[in-house]
């Protein structure tokens, strides 16, 4: 199957085809309709590194693998169906899918408390014993006889979780266990309560999986690597493809759900008629890993946290773009749109730049060739525009959108807590690319602390680094580029940078003064020496008038500091969001002011209005 | 059932029949003999005549009829000392030596008067008979209180199933376990509570 073997010479061409035979037997175990490609048998040396097992499975390629070398070493030979199996399991019932295999991650992570290397290990073993029990039991594949020829335990982990098995097999002790090694007794009997109660809620009991076997897991850490690798090998690896999104793993609740100990969840002991039973229903510990704001789900940093442990990124900063994406989804509100007046006869206009993030389809491609014979999107490449000879009917023209963000000291960091202003950020900024609109985002903290887009773009990925990115420094807002985007630099001369009409929106907290500090002298505002405007004459009041989209400042602050900056800030608009309850009100708020109050209704989101 | 009735060291049984033949028998279990309208004080007088053999008449009378009485008269325990009842009129089952020996009029007063009060408290006669682990329970349970256990096992391994079906062992090693995550829980509680004391001291410092 897998790599080019020439005929003949392969020594495995036998056992290969016993394999292959066994496939539609194993998939029949899970029911007549289940459908699944041809497993890949690895021949010596083509299982990539790291898996750690005879057999993994990838829930991003919906692929089963199997390393026959590694079966002959282990003598399985004879058990290919209960093998395969048990493979198709981890795709039919645990976990099935990205975003239950990260969900499963998060859980046992949290569980484990601080043994967070081993949360993937913790979720596979969990989802192999679910498998193992539904295949032994109810499809009467011989696991039991698979575990045998694998041979005893040798880690303190196995062991438990074998005698668990023998446990809900009926099987009598030492059939599975080895008898050299001590046995978690009770632990064990814990795990195949735990295994029935949760046999369709893979989720569900994982946190409290982790949280049980613990401290046996730490002490096989403890005995030097033999304990681990033991259990590694045991357990089924898993292999997916860097950069997959688990699809609403940010935003699942059941990631943050208390840790329970099997032996407080009254769904595991509850049918035993324990006198604390309605205590330990209440007794929901929440504590270890708990998100902060609202505990409804992942903090960012828990969220990237689960993404590296499964492979899937590297990269805190997508990490965190992935996180506000997936949260300012349902809060995204409608950003206004200019309608001008239609064209009756489009003209053929001159080269623009063609930007990441716009319709692939209008690349010139002849007219950036001519530019540059090496393509480098959103640099060489150019779309012609059509100019339109004004007619009648209005044409819909979207507001283009100036982002500025806070990031200096007194901000949350996005990329490790729930920042609501950083959301709010992200909802204006996904809102206007939606429309159509681009966007410039810029991140701003001390005097020379300024960074992003650099000029408006299409590409969600670079205003969402933008929004997520974190200074830490001081607090000076870029005054000259917000002078040199609106109103053109007076140094050189230059016109403004906007070519459309532009909302100017600001997020920050009471550090936004600074953005006005040629009107007001506010606290630690520089400009001592220098004369003081009107605050209409001001740079960022003048700069607002000509963007002509409007303006708006959305603050981490209470409404007393509002109120203050509402006197100072001519022209825009200002909120106070501090918590994710705000965060809605200001999104219908936003909708409310640039649409009328009738409108808005009907064009917020249904997921903003239930949470109020 | 405690699980000290018979904990510590084996005690020591007979092998009677397969653990198999129990387990099938209480699943075949006719709706009937779980009908509240039987009159199980009844049902255990005829058993109890059945399994003296020799068309013998009321053997179960004096005190322990009473008993019976007394206890036939609560629905719960009457659905299970009439499942009892049909599990030891089995012929099958009677048809082992070890069985039949053991399955003697007073035994099943014994078990209609100690055992079924302990299975009431922990199952519905129903839920005995349609959980496959309460069936197991419930086998093991009636042999072991008639001195057996299944034929095939050894004295501990039969021991060691029994621990693993108990559910008062289950309920010991459910509330061992629960102090423990407790105590651990609280640990880890004052734990996170003195960081964040100590945390907010050295930024209470700046």
């Amino acid at each position: 199957m897998s790599g080019p073997v020439a005929p003949g010479t392969d020594p495995y061409a036998a056992l290969r085809a016993r394999w292959h035979a066994a496939w539609p037997d194993a998939l029949a175990a899970w029911g007549r309709f289940t459908r699944l490609h041809a497993p890949s048998l690895h021949g010596p040396g083509e299982a990539p590194e790291g898996v750690g097992s005879f057999a993994w499975f990838s829930t991003t390629r919906v692929s089963v693998h199997v390393d026959l070398a590694d079966v002959v070493a282990r003598g399985i030979e004879d058990h290919a169906v209960a093998v395969l199996a048990h493979e198709v399991g981890h795709h039919v019932l645990s976990p099935g899918d990205l975003t239950t295999s990260a969900l499963l991650v998060a859980r046992t992570r949290a569980g484990l408390v601080d043994l967070d290397h081993l949360a993937p290990l913790t979720a596979n073993l969990w989802s192999d014993l679910l498998i193992n029990d539904r295949l032994q039991r109810r499809a009467g594949l011989d696991l039991a006889g698979l575990w045998r020829a694998l041979g005893p335990p040798t880690s303190l982990v196995m062991q438990a979780v074998l005698r668990a098995d023998e446990i809900l097999w009926g099987l009598g002790r030492g059939e599975l266990t080895a008898g050299a090694l001590p046995v978690a007794e009770r632990e064990a009997a814990l795990v195949a309560r735990l295994v029935r109660a949760y046999a369709d809620d893979p989720v569900g009991g994982a946190a409290g999986f982790a949280s049980l076997l613990r401290t046996l897991l730490a002490s096989d850490a403890e005995r030097a690597t033999a304990g681990l690798d033991a259990l590694r090998g045991a357990v089924c690896g898993q292999d997916e493809v860097p950069g997959s999104v688990p699809g609403g793993l940010a935003t699942d609740p059941r990631a943050v759900a208390p840790v329970r100990h099997p032996a407080l969840d009254p769904r595991v002991v509850g049918g035993l008629g324990l006198d604390d039973d309605a205590e330990s229903e209440d007794d929901a510990t929440g504590g270890a890993d708990a998100a902060d704001a609202g505990g409804q789900s992942l903090a960012p940093a828990d969220y990237d946290a689960t993404l590296r442990l499964l492979g899937l990124t590297t990269d805190a900063a997508s990490s965190a773009r992935r996180w506000y994406r997936e949260h300012a989804a349902p809060l995204l509100v409608p950003f206004p749109v200019r309608e001008q007046p239609r064209a009756t006869e489009p003209l053929l206009g001159a080269h623009e730049t063609w930007d990441v993030g716009d319709d692939l389809a209008e690349v010139d491609w002849t007219g950036s060739l001519l530019r540059s014979s090496v393509v480098v999107p959103g640099y060489t490449t150019v779309r012609r525009t059509v100019d339109d000879d004004a007619g009648d009917e209005p044409d819909r023209v979207p507001v283009d959108l100036d982002l500025y963000l806070d990031s200096s000291g007194s901000m949350p960091d996005p990329g490790r807590r729930v920042a609501p202003i950083a959301l709010a950020g992200a909802v204006l900024a996904l809102s206007a690319l939606r429309a159509g609109a681009r966007v410039q985002a810029t991140t701003w903290s001390g005097p020379d602390q300024v960074a992003g887009t650099d000029g408006f773009t299409r590409d969600e990925d670079r205003v969402l680094d933008a929004v997520v990115a974190h200074f830490g420094g001081s607090t000076s807002f870029p005054r000259p580029l917000l002078e040199r985007t609106h109103l053109g630099d007076p140094a050189t001369g230059a016109p403004p940078t906007r070519t459309r009409p532009c909302h100017v929106a600001v997020i920050s907290d009471d550090g936004v003064v600074s953005m006005f500090d040629d009107a007001v002298r506010v606290g630690w505002a520089r400009r001592e020496t220098t004369e003081l405007v009107a605050p209409h004459e001001s740079v960022a009041a003048r700069a607002v008038v000509a963007a002509g989209g409007g303006g708006t400042l959305v603050l981490d602050t209470g409404e007393a500091v509002a109120d203050r900056v509402r006197e100072i800030a001519v022209g825009y608009r200002v909120h106070a969001v501090s918590t994710q309850d705000d965060l809605v009100a200001f999104a219908r708020a936003f909708a409310r002011e640039l649409w009328g109050a009738d409108d808005a209704a009907p064009a917020l989101p249904e997921g903003a209005r239930r949470a109020r | 059932m405690r699980a000290d009735r018979r904990g510590g060291t084996a005690p020591t049984t007979v092998a009677g029949p397969p653990l198999a033949d129990v387990v099938r028998r209480l699943a075949d279990t006719p709706p009937d003999v779980l009908d509240p309208a039987v009159p199980a004080a009844a049902l255990v007088a005829d058993t109890a005549d059945l399994l003296a053999g020799a068309g013998a008449v009321g053997v179960v009378r004096g005190p322990d009829r009473a008993e019976v009485d007394r206890l036939a008269a609560v629905a719960p325990y009457a659905a299970i000392a009439g499942t009892v009842c049909w599990l030891v009129r089995d012929a099958h089952l009677r048809a082992d030596p070890a069985f039949s020996a053991a399955a003697t009029p007073p035994a099943l007063v014994h078990l209609v008067t100690r055992l079924v009060p302990e299975l009431a408290s922990l199952r519905t006669a129903t839920a005995w008979v349609h959980e496959p682990t309460a069936r197991e329970e419930a086998a093991r349970a009636v042999l072991g209180a008639l001195g057996l256990r299944p034929a095939g096992e050894t004295p501990e391994v039969a021991q060691d199933r029994w621990a693993a079906v108990s559910t008062a062992e289950q309920r010991r090693v459910a509330r061992e376990m629960a102090e423990e995550a407790r105590r651990a829980e609280q640990l880890a509680r004052e734990l996170a509570d003195k960081r964040a004391r100590e945390a907010a001291a050295q930024y209470a410092n700046y």
